[in-house]
């Protein structure tokens, strides 16, 4: 037995599995904020979504009364990740995504120490995520700056007091520039679970 | 370099001198251009379509009107505009030109 919900798709009532639902919620989602700067962005999604439930009515006819999760996955292959969409031709924009969860413009960057990844009070760290390299060359360059200037370790204690350390998930998110909504966080909570699972199976292992 | 890039790259130009085209001859709603595009195996994923003719509309290329659909939601026909079909005839004969450019160094490229 499984849940069914309705969903209004471009004014087309539709039974769709629980399960199917999500993943078409969060591909929508991700299409949403992937058009969100772009000229007549709600116009793209609006197709996009009036294609879906054409596709959705196509299917009903041939088999079954409830969308399931092969027909949601169908219509993403068919369809295709926002990546892929891109009207690369596009000059008004011509901003280019990495992947499907950076939005186009930069979100406002935050310093932060990072609490994740640190040594001593994860000053380099943040300051690595804030300006985008890799935390090793900036500890690199505070030890190098130790021996040719002592005065260094006041100027890493000072930073560690004024420089707040990333708490939330909002702060998290802000420290590495990337923008505050739902698939980000969704990612950053991921990511959190998969390290606690790792720290659990370290324990487990050396008990 | 990847090949299946390169591809994707040539056929995205492509695309939007195809859609120009095809409503030049006959107005049509989106499904319809996904069809005929995928039809010439000119498609990878149908959602490039949607992003191009929001942009051919913007830059007062194509207009639309909605139409009533028998079961369904009212349908968008994309027509081609004046602006658009000058366009459309410049893309023409630009694309000859290529063809028969490209045409000329893929066939001599030994004899440079």
């Amino acid at each position: 037995m499984k849940k069914t919900l309705t969903a209004n798709i471009n004014g087309i009532v539709f039974h769709i599995d629980e399960d199917a639902y999500y993943k078409l919620s969060r591909y929508l989602e991700r299409i949403k904020a992937h058009f969100r700067h772009e000229h007549g962005g709600e116009e793209i999604v609006a197709g996009i979504e009036g294609r879906i439930a054409e596709m959705f009515q196509e299917r009903k006819k041939s088999h079954q009364q409830v969308v399931n999760i092969e027909d949601v996955r169908e219509v993403i292959t068919q369809l295709g990740e926002p990546a892929e969409m891109s009207d690369d031709g596009n000059e008004s924009t011509g901003r280019r995504e990495t992947s499907d969860y950076s939005s186009e413009d930069p979100a406002p960057k935050q310093l932060f120490r990072d609490p994740d990844n640190k040594y001593i009070g994860g000053v380099c760290s943040g300051l690595a995520a804030y300006f985008n390299i890799d935390p090793t060359w900036v500890r690199l360059l505070f030890v190098l700056l130790i021996f040719a200037a002592g005065s260094t370790i006041l100027a890493y204690i000072i930073l560690w007091i004024v420089i707040p350390k990333a708490i939330t998930t909002a702060d998290r998110l802000s420290m590495r520039g990337e923008r505050i909504n739902i698939s980000n966080i969704e990612k950053s909570i991921r990511e959190d679970l998969r390290d606690i699972k790792r720290n659990l199976e370290d324990l487990s292992k050396k008990a | 370099m990847k090949l299946e890039n390169t591809k994707a790259q040539m056929r995205k130009g492509i695309l939007e001198y195809c859609i120009l085209s095809l409503l030049s001859q006959k107005e049509a709603y989106a499904s319809e251009i996904i069809q005929a595009l995928k039809n010439a195996k000119l498609l990878v994923v149908e959602g490039t379509v949607y992003p191009l003719l929001t942009r051919l509309k913007n830059d007062g290329l194509l207009t639309y009107r909605w139409e009533e659909s028998t079961g369904g939601p009212p349908r968008k026909y994309y027509l081609v505009t004046a602006l658009g079909q000058d366009f459309l005839k410049e893309l023409h004969s630009t694309w000859t030109e290529l063809v028969a450019s490209i045409d000329k160094i893929t066939t001599n490229a030994g004899n440079l």
